[in-house]
């Protein structure tokens, strides 16, 4: 209850983003 | 396919849509980077548009998606993920001006060229739609004018965004990359047309005519529908449908509501409605014979779930009652044996709607019925005061967590029940709860 599912599914996808975003700036480093 | 299986497939291609861009940059040849915190933020900036157009499906609306997914929930994560993406898109200007000063000469609205011209109007329409959607309410902005206005910034900000990459036309000089950019628009804009075009279409070839309005109480009416050349509505309990009243399917005027009446009569569509000063004040003046359309129904709540099999505690604050009176409706006519306890908040005797069919399911239903109200009278046997952990401690019997706890009503009644129910001790999966406002 009380938003739990919407706040994980919130913080999986911010994880996701930020994650994948930093993870390609470092790839294009290389 | 079951409901576990669509949920999975739907939440898998959300997160694929999403972070396709993503994907693509770091699989496809791509351009040499530039420098860590650059690359940072466009992928920043990629990513929270692929989110932010996403909201373009219309979560409500979809029927697949309501069927499986809890409406309330829906548009809670609509909420959410809205403003993830803001703050995403945000972080793109931001730590390209951090990590560059003076980019801050791209924003100079005379010198700045067309790409981020775009870039500067699509990051303002995104402050108005998310200023305007958190702040509706404080700001006085009514639902139908905030409707409008969210759709055409939202229209805004997709042409603009997308101006605005393909104009830098950096990382989007690779096919790939534009590849992924066109099919995200086609899909933002394979919504818009469906949702505009081809679904008030297909509206306005089932008409449904006002056949009476019924006063339940001080301020509220039943509105009865009768389906006008096509069999009707096939709902279940409880569910909602968008209602236009008088006017075109294809006006963005339209308005969710509870059905309230029975899922065993197709020939008729009950919708209980209070006045609460706004569309909402007109209910009680309609004649009959208006043409109503009708959009539903929507929800994944059944009476028939395993869940609800050992009874139900339906618990309703003011118009809250709306969905319940169609749960007892359709469990009146289908001759349900389970037990089934009913509490009613309201603030006085006068408020109190539905008082004489209550009392009949009563005979006709293994129910058992609790009123509360703020102001007590004479007339009904009432318990004072709101809904309270000790109440419903008191009026449920001991195998209580077996029971399905279906909650309706304002949202701090809601959050009030929610936590009378964790307390005692009733499982999360056996509470639905369904609030009475706009989100």
């Amino acid at each position: 209850m009380k938003n739990k599912f919407e706040k994980r599914a919130l913080l999986i996808m911010l994880v996701a983003a930020v994650g994948l975003s930093a993870l390609f700036a470092l790839l294009q480093m290389q | 396919m079951n409901k576990k299986k669509i949920k999975l497939l739907v939440l898998f291609i959300y997160i694929l849509l999403t972070l396709l861009p993503l994907i693509v940059l770091m699989t496809f040849p791509m351009p040499e980077g530039r420098d860590f915190w650059r690359d940072f933020s466009i992928a920043l900036g990629y990513v929270g548009l692929a989110m932010a157009g996403m909201q373009f499906i219309p979560t409500a609306r979809l029927q697949f998606l309501s069927d499986v997914f809890d409406m309330d929930r829906i548009y809670k994560l609509h909420h959410y993920l809205s403003m993830l993406s803001v703050g995403l898109v945000f972080l793109h200007p931001a730590i390209l001006l951090l990590n560059n000063p003076y980019t801050l000469l791209l924003l100079n609205p005379i010198t700045a060229p067309w790409r981020a011209q775009a870039g500067i109007l699509g990051l303002a329409g995104l402050l108005l739609i998310g200023f305007t959607s958190v702040l509706r309410k404080e700001i006085k902005l009514d639902y139908n004018t905030w409707h409008i206005i969210h759709d055409l910034l939202a229209l805004a900000i997709a042409i603009f965004a997308w101006i605005h990459i393909y104009k830098v036309n950096f990382y989007t000089a690779q096919p790939a990359m534009l590849a992924v950019w066109v099919v995200e628009a086609i899909i933002w804009g394979g919504m818009i047309v469906y949702i505009r075009l081809l679904k008030p279409l297909h509206i306005r070839k089932r008409p449904f005519k006002v056949k009476k309005i019924i006063r339940e109480a001080a301020d509220t009416w039943t509105m009865v529908l009768k389906p006008d050349g096509h069999p009707g509505l096939d709902f279940n309990a409880a569910q909602v449908a968008w209602i236009n009243i008088n006017t075109s399917p294809f006006t963005l005027h339209r308005n969710p509501f509870s059905i309230s009446g029975s899922a065993h009569r197709k020939e008729e569509l009950r919708f209980t409605i209070k006045n609460l000063g706004d569309f909402t004040a007109a209910i009680g003046e309609l004649k009959g014979g208006e043409r109503v359309y009708v959009d539903g129904p929507y929800g994944n709540f059944s009476i028939d779930d395993p869940s609800a099999k050992k009874g139900l505690v339906l618990i309703a604050g003011g118009i809250g009652i709306a969905p319940i009176m169609s749960i007892l409706s359709t469990l009146s006519d289908q001759k349900d044996k389970r037990p089934v306890y009913l509490f009613y908040g309201n603030y006085d005797e006068k408020s109190i709607a539905f008082k004489e069919k209550i009392k009949d399911f009563q005979d006709s239903l293994h129910l058992q019925v609790t009123y509360t109200l703020e102001k007590p009278g004479k007339k009904i046997s009432a318990e004072k005061g709101f809904i309270s952990k000790q109440l419903l401690d008191k009026k449920l019997p001991k195998k209580r967590k077996a029971l399905f706890y279906f909650i309706c009503g304002p949202l701090p009644m809601i959050e009030a029940m929610e936590d009378n129910l964790i307390a005692l001790d009733i499982p999360d999966k056996q509470v639905r709860t369904e609030k009475y406002e706009m989100a």
